[in-house]
């Protein structure tokens, strides 16, 4: 799927997962006999920051000021580490 | 994207699976303990060891076998005898750093355990952990579990610190809340058992409930005891009729081998079994003369007790 600067995602309802600032851990309920993902360094403020849901370009743009980089710079990594959660179907694409 | 979970992590995650899990299979489960009483007010919230769920006692080894079918194995046996009967097994999962105790019932509640889960559910409610929600009992309810939980070991420094806390707490309650507590106390057969705790904490007495199932005496007896090693050996023995005695003997002193594979991480080879064999008898000869005393003592207890009645 294409994710676009107005793409809103969050993440899906049928998880479990406990997070420090460093670290997040997720479980997919839907899925209980496999292993939990473990996300560290900035996957894992992503992941936070879209605990409600949130517009890439909001995201990006919390990034941005949280590494000190242009937008330019982050948009990559957050989109690509956005598609890799909905096909592990931990976040949802809710929308524009 | 997989790494080596922590205990903190398992804790927190461990309740959402065990609930996932139960779910899936359309049984009904409560999480109880660890960080869950923390949240309600009844203890300190401070890092739980394993996961604790309640189960109902119909569909106990539906569960087992749900569990099993995603990883997470029964974990030692269970042919070995207690005071009190077998109320719960547990199982781990190699990739988690936790144990996960699955109850059909809590000893100190002696009514049929259907009945008792029946009680806990009608007050369950929902918490939330690794953001995800769980049913839980209410707080009423486990307080209940809770004091009956540090009254079974009330004998040692831990139970009773943890019911001292748990008592100052509860004696806080209004007064409503505390004759929840006594109702529940007697629908669930730990009138008796709870007894002194409800006293303790200013609540009513909580008069004839549930008839009881479970012997009052196996309860005091485990309750009572200030220790745990040999004593259940020596009780279970003196439970049977003289012909079963010998066979029972041989066996406790020797178990099979499954029993210490299965309490072993890594496999073990026949000589390793032996060997662990030996250090076990060693150990239960040590233990021996406290145990026969603790024995003897809680029977003289009895013994008493039946005389002022």
């Amino acid at each position: 799927m294409t994710i676009r600067d107005e793409t809103t995602v969050t993440h899906a309802s049928d998880i479990a997962w406990v997070g420090s600032p460093e670290r997040v851990v997720i479980l997919r309920l839907s899925s209980l006999a496999a292993e939990p993902l473990t996300l560290t360094g900035s996957a894992a403020v992503i992941w936070q920051a879209v605990s409600s849901r949130r517009s890439i370009r909001d995201v990006v743009s919390e990034m941005g000021e949280v590494y000190g980089l242009p937008d330019e710079e982050i948009r990559e990594s957050v989109v690509a580490f956005v598609s890799e959660c909905l096909a592990q179907r931990v976040m949802v694409d809710v929308g524009s | 994207m997989t790494d080596a979970l922590d205990l903190g992590e398992a804790v927190e995650l461990g309740y959402p699976l065990a609930s996932g899990v139960a779910a899936a299979h359309g049984i009904r489960l409560l999480c109880v303990k660890g960080p869950i009483l923390g949240s309600q007010g009844l203890r300190d919230q401070k890092q739980s060891v394993d996961v604790d769920v309640l189960v109902e006692p119909a569909k106990f080894d539906a569960l087992r076998a749900a569990l099993v079918a995603v990883g997470w194995h029964q974990s030692g046996t269970y042919n070995t005898p207690g005071i009190v009967p077998l109320h719960s097994v547990t199982h781990r999962h190699p990739c988690w750093p936790v144990e996960l105790d699955v109850h059909r019932w809590f000893p100190g509640f002696l009514a049929d355990p259907s009945t008792v889960f029946e009680a806990f559910w009608q007050r369950r409610t929902s918490a939330t952990l690794a953001h995800a929600p769980v049913p839980v009992p209410d707080h009423v309810s486990h307080a209940a579990l809770a004091a009956l939980h540090y009254l079974r070991d009330s004998a040692t420094a831990w139970g009773q610190e943890n019911l001292s806390q748990l008592a100052e707490r509860v004696s806080r309650w209004e007064a409503s809340e505390l004759g929840e507590l006594s109702d529940f106390a007697a629908r669930t057969g730990a009138a008796e058992t709870l007894g002194s705790f409800l006293v303790r904490v200013g609540a009513p007495d909580a008069g004839d409930g549930a008839p009881l199932v479970v012997s009052l005496s196996d309860w005091s007896m485990r309750a009572e005891a200030d220790t745990q090693v040999v004593l259940p050996w020596l009780v279970g023995l003196r439970r049977l009729p003289w012909h079963r005695r010998p066979k029972y003997l041989a066996w406790s002193l020797w178990l099979n081998d499954a029993h210490f594979r299965a309490q072993s991480e890594e496999p073990m080879t026949r000589r390793d079994v032996m060997r662990a064999r030996w250090r076990r008898l060693r150990r239960g000869l040590g233990a021996f003369p406290a145990a026969r005393a603790s024995a003897r003592s809680l029977r003289e207890r009895r013994a008493g007790d039946d005389d002022s009645r």
